[in-house]
């Protein structure tokens, strides 16, 4: 057991007659990171997040939740997790207020400090104008919401959310990762599967990423990037006077490829290392050209997935 | 260990159903149980008092405490169940199962959670009758004891209810054959036998079914209405004890055997239903009850009507052995979901089963019902139907027209419960067409089954056609002893039933089909589709 997971998972595999949704998957999750877990339809995400969540056994290994079997106890595993399942409703005959302060009540919240954490928790998923009302009046961005809070409303060490963005509109993710982020700040580790992967990029500080079952690649999100995709995406925005020399700069360095323009910015490959980029915005300047931003594409978790998976055979 | 006080279940069902928006629901199921109470209650009060030329004034107290145990009874026995059945069922229709599933509580405390929360409009209408009805049972004369038994009786015949209905519900989402094979169990067991009671002519009676309404019937009738002047005593291998116990033991046997099943259902989502350990243990208690209270019948000697009691022994050991087979070797729902949502063809899906692990058992207890069934037919006194006028004896004869009606309409009202809530679950649609069923089905069925044996007295052998019994008795007390053969009855009662059943199961089947095999099971709208940018 690596001395940092939180959760652990070895040789976890999951069977389904013929079909292996699950297979032989050892993995470590470290604590504090935000883990984001990708992959097509059928590649074991939910699955994988159903069997660390308890609400799915395992064919056959293991799951361990610092340290402990996580299906010898796993009322005390529950105490623990926080889990946002990909498709769920909630209790549509009770208020906001008091579909939280149940699961508060089930997690040894009592008088005050139940009222407290509920009040908590309702401002943290941006509730508050609808914590008296009823939960048949929400939209599906305020049950998605109300599903995130219902999640932490016990601070949980370890936090499992299966698509958690899906069906919101764009103001409604960017709220939910804001607030994802703040939990994160919070201490919580945080494991995600989601379609949607630029966000991913940006949130994510681990990425695994599954195809039929397996892990074809897990690590730091910036190693997995750069291990599949040596050449890195990067769009420069100059000041339109310098865009012209920024052109002819980069067309004659050697690490850089595929430069076009497209509505004053500059886009193009770029082969090396953090260093190498940092020399590269450094030379830049030195060459008196005016840069706004010079940032890697937020497509490349994307761009990575894809030259991963369309490289491999389908599996019978 | 989580007090009640601070169970979540409990509290949120209390926000769920105790606000002043449901007094008009419960309002209205109370008061339809009262009137159908008031309405037995008023058949049975006026005979009584016209034959025996009572005065009805000075009785009014006992009459009291009679209708508040008879709305007790029916709020313990049919509502309790309804609001059990739907308990789990309710979870998963809404999608809000995982949260139920994740909850950081034992298995117990979730079902002792369930079980009160969702009856406490029921409970607490309960303690309110059963208290008023003591009141008045004092004041009419009733002794303490027999009320208090009675309340015994009732508090358990409740759990072991309740029990059942949070099993079936648990179940249902897991696998619908399992389900089905509990409902056979349950129609089967409704006949489980009892003893004889103080040689008043028990020789054998149908427990789960008659229990509460001939206990309260005894409990309140008068003593000098009984046979011997008291109320009665039976035996256990060598000993006497009131009679109360016996149908006390069995519900806390079942009480406890369910609630161990339903902890286990909520506890894994693959668990079977019980341990074989724990099915090995009930099926010893079981016996050594059966055998117990019903030392003295097999002391008497088997004569041609004892046979029908040895043939019932034998049925009862069949039933209480069913029960265990269902119990320990009932697919869990991994494997059967995922059959039926493999399997192409049904034989391929029967082939699965037959190969995998744990299921194989399931097709002898199917065959172990089967033939249950066809001793039941076979015997001369048709099993269970034909021990019910048993059960009655010492008692005014409308009491036993009114018992026969409701040994009648509580199996349709089960069955029609458990398969309301698996059709429920399944689409839609199947609900209310499961529903629509079952309500022409007693209907329909006796027209059919009378057309066919130029039999007219077969009408009343339905749950409304029960009411013909009461119907039959006013009629007689004026002069028109024209009655329908009692044996007629049975034998098309239980025919119409087990067709009844036939119908569900193939329509149950139809539905099940349909779900799993054309719409592929328990995939989101997001899976459907891959990784996609932003």
């Amino acid at each position: 057991m690596s001395e940092a997971a939180i959760l652990e998972l070895d040789g976890l595999r999951k069977e389904y007659l013929d079909v292996v949704a699950v297979c032989d998957v050892s993995l470590a999750i470290p604590r504090g990171e935000i883990y984001g877990l990708i992959g097509p339809n059928g590649a074991g995400k939910t699955t994988l997040l159903s069997m660390a969540a308890t609400t799915l056994e395992p064919t056959a290994g293991h799951v361990r939740l610092d340290g402990g079997e996580l299906w010898d106890d796993p009322v005390r595993a529950r105490r623990q997790i926080g889990f946002m399942p990909d498709f769920f409703q909630v209790t549509r005959e009770l208020t906001v207020t008091d579909f939280l302060s149940t699961f508060a009540l089930a997690h040894g919240l009592r008088g005050q400090a139940l009222r407290d954490r509920v009040a908590e928790v309702v401002a943290l998923v941006g509730l508050q104008a609808k914590a008296e009302e009823k939960c048949k009046g929400l939209s599906r961005g305020m049950v998605q919401r109300l599903g995130l809070g219902r999640a932490i409303i016990h601070k949980p060490a370890l936090l499992l959310l299966d698509e958690p963005a899906s069906g919101l509109d764009p103001l409604a993710r960017k709220v939910l990762f804001d607030t994802l982020r703040a939990i994160h700040r919070d201490g919580s580790t945080i494991v995600i599967s989601s379609h949607i992967l630029s966000e991913l990029s940006d949130l994510c500080t681990f990425v695994g990423i599954m195809h039929e079952g397996e892990f074809l690649e897990c690590g730091r999100t910036r190693e997995v990037i750069q291990k599949l995709l040596p050449r890195r995406r990067m769009e420069l925005h100059v000041l339109a006077e310098s865009l012209t020399a920024a052109q002819a700069f980069l067309e004659q360095t050697d690490a850089v490829n595929a430069l076009v323009e497209v509505d004053g910015s500059l886009r193009f490959e770029f082969e090396g290392t953090d260093e190498h980029l940092a020399d590269l915005h450094a030379t830049l300047a030195r060459e008196g050209i005016r840069i706004v931003t010079l940032a890697e594409s937020a497509t490349s978790l994307h761009e990575a997935y894809f030259s991963l998976a369309e490289g491999r055979p389908a599996r019978d | 260990m989580i007090s009640l006080r601070h169970n979540p279940l409990i509290w949120r069902e209390a926000r769920r159903n105790l606000r002043p928006q449901h007094l008009v629901g419960w309002g209205m199921t109370t008061g339809g149980v009262m009137l159908l109470v008031m309405l037995l209650l008023a058949v049975h009060l006026s005979t009584e008092n016209a034959a025996r030329r009572n005065d009805p004034d000075a009785n009014l107290p006992r009459y009291f405490a009679y209708f508040c145990f008879g709305v007790q009874t029916l709020l313990a026995m049919f509502i309790a169940l309804w609001t059990s059945l739907d308990a789990v069922v309710i979870e998963r229709r809404q999608d809000s199962y995982v949260f139920l599933e994740t909850l950081p509580l034992t298995p117990a405390e979730k079902v002792v959670g369930l079980a009160i929360g969702r009856n406490l409009p029921c409970l607490l209408l309960m303690a309110c009758y059963g208290v008023v009805g003591v009141v008045a049972g004092l004041a009419g004369g009733v002794e303490m004891g027999r009320m208090l038994w009675l309340e015994a009786i009732l508090l358990t015949g409740w759990a072991a209810t309740v029990m059942i209905g949070l099993t079936l519900s648990i179940h249902s989402g897991r696998s619908s054959l399992g389900v089905i094979l509990l409902i056979l169990y349950l129609l089967l067991s409704l006949g489980i036998t009892g003893p004889a009671i103080d040689g008043e002519g028990f020789d054998a009676w149908p427990m789960l079914t008659l229990a509460p309404f001939a206990s309260m019937a005894r409990s309140v009738a008068p003593l000098e209405d009984l046979s011997h002047g008291r109320d009665g005593m039976i035996g256990f291998v060598l000993v006497d004890v009131p009679w109360q116990l016996c149908p006390i033991s069995v519900y806390l046997l079942l009480a406890g055997a369910f609630f161990h099943s339903a902890a286990r259902g909520l506890s894994r989502p693959s668990n079977p239903l019980a341990r074989r350990s724990s099915a090995l243990i009930v099926a010893p208690l079981l016996h050594i009850w059966l055998l117990g209270f019903l030392a003295d019948t097999f002391d008497s000697g088997f004569d041609a009507y004892d046979w029908a009691s040895a043939g019932m022994l034998y049925m009862s050991a069949f039933v209480s052995l069913t029960f265990i087979w269902v119990l320990a070797h009932s697919p869990d729902r991994q494997a059967v979901m995922e059959w039926t949502e493999r399997a192409g063809r049904w034989h391929r899906w029967f082939s699965e089963c037959l190969t995998e692990k744990g299921a194989a058992a399931v097709w002898p207890g199917i065959a172990l019902m089967l033939i249950a069934v066809a001793a039941a037919l076979a015997t001369p006194h048709i099993y269970p139907l034909a021990v019910y006028p048993e059960v009655t004896a010492g008692l005014p004869e409308v009491t036993t027209a009114i018992l026969l009606a409701a040994g009648i309409i509580l199996p349709y009202f089960i069955a029609y419960g458990c398969l309301y809530a698996v059709g429920r679950l399944l689409s839609e649609k199947s609900g209310p067409v499961l529903g629509f069923l079952l309500f022409l089905a007693p209907i329909l069925l006796p027209l059919l089954f009378a057309a066919a044996s130029g039999r007219d007295g077969i009408l009343s052998i339905t749950p409304i056609g029960g009411l013909g019994y009461v119907c039959d008795y006013v009629d007689s007390f004026n002069g028109d002893d024209t009655r329908i053969d009692t044996q007629t009855r049975y034998v098309v009662s239980l025919v119409a039933g087990l067709a009844l059943m036939a119908l569900s199961v193939v329509f149950l089947a139809a539905s099940y089909q349909r779900l799993y095999l054309h719409s592929p099971a328990g995939k989101s709208e997001q899976d459907q589709r891959g990784p996609v940018a932003a």
